[in-house]
């Protein structure tokens, strides 16, 4: 029988063999952390693109069955809600079309406040934010108005960073009566 | 199967430099084509992203009625003249067509093309 070889690594070889799979360990894991880096940031993009488009969809189908407009709380009644709504910012939900009281100048109790988007739409911690424009509502010589109003996708666990953002101009369909 | 794995196990020669080239060759490969998948995919998104923010500006524009409107002449040709005509309304020009025969052409020419 032949006699097993009983010679083993030399520690030469041994350091070598350990510094070389240090390297390659390295290189893999920073790979594959550039990978998931980049994947992220890649899918995050398309889902908040995807937001911003139903986002504007909303806004658009408010303002374009607009028939009323008070340029001192920039509150609306369109007929797509059928009462008088006002668009008002929270920190979670995002965008937030809220039943208003032009009277009292308070949110309308009595009816219930709805997000513009829904929750299943609001994915990747993302949100919606808007601002007005320089002037929200412009009332063309043939009654119609033209809506003004800048939409913001903002993530709320990247420091409310704006990932994607669009103005948009809308203009409605009917006469609006401006106060 | 068995058999071949164990007499590799058991060898005591070494890889070859071919093998090792050919090792290295196929795992540099799966690392471009990864690579080459996420240049591709952020380069969709950057398009999308550009197609997006041309589209809702030339929809402002319109919203706006400042959109540019193009100038150019319209040039109505037809085997049957009797057919065609054009009606002017306001500032815009509706072209309207009859089809009268077999043959009928309406063509547009972009001024100075």
């Amino acid at each position: 029988m032949k006699k097993r070889l009983r010679a083993g690594f030399t520690f030469a070889e041994t350091l070598i063999t350990v510094a070389l799979l240090s390297i390659v360990f390295l290189a893999i894991s920073g790979g594959f952390v550039v990978f998931t880096r980049a994947y992220k940031s890649i899918t995050r993009k398309a889902n908040a693109q995807v937001m911003l488009s139903t986002a504007i969809m909303q806004v658009t189908d408010d303002f374009k069955n607009a028939t009323v407009y008070y340029s001192s709380t920039n509150a609306f009644e369109t007929s797509s809600r059928g009462y008088l709504v006002k668009y008002v910012q929270n920190s979670s939900k995002g965008m937030i079309v809220q039943p208003f009281n032009q009277s009292t100048g308070e949110a309308d109790s009595t009816l219930k406040e709805i997000p513009l988007l829904t929750k299943k739409t609001n994915t990747d911690n993302m949100y919606t934010d808007f601002s007005w424009g320089d002037t929200p509502c412009t009332i063309a010589t043939d009654g119609t108005a033209l809506f003004d109003i800048k939409i913001y996708i903002r993530a709320s666990d990247d420091s409310d960073k704006a990932i994607e953002y669009q103005e948009i101009k809308v203009r409605s369909n009917s006469v609006v009566t401006k106060y | 199967m068995k058999k071949t794995w164990m007499k590799k196990l058991k060898s005591q020669s070494g890889e070859s430099i071919s093998e090792v080239l050919i090792a290295s060759l196929v795992v540099s490969l799966a690392f471009v084509m990864v690579l080459s998948l996420i240049m591709a995919s952020q380069k969709i998104i950057q398009k999308t992203d550009t197609t997006m923010e041309s589209y809702y500006n030339a929809r402002n524009a319109f919203e706006a009625g400042i959109s540019n409107s193009s100038t150019g002449v319209i040039q109505v040709t037809s085997t049957d003249a009797v057919g065609a005509y054009i009606s002017q309304e306001y500032e815009n020009i509706s072209v309207q067509s009859k089809t009268i025969g077999t043959d009928e052409y309406v063509s547009f020419e972009k001024a100075g093309s």
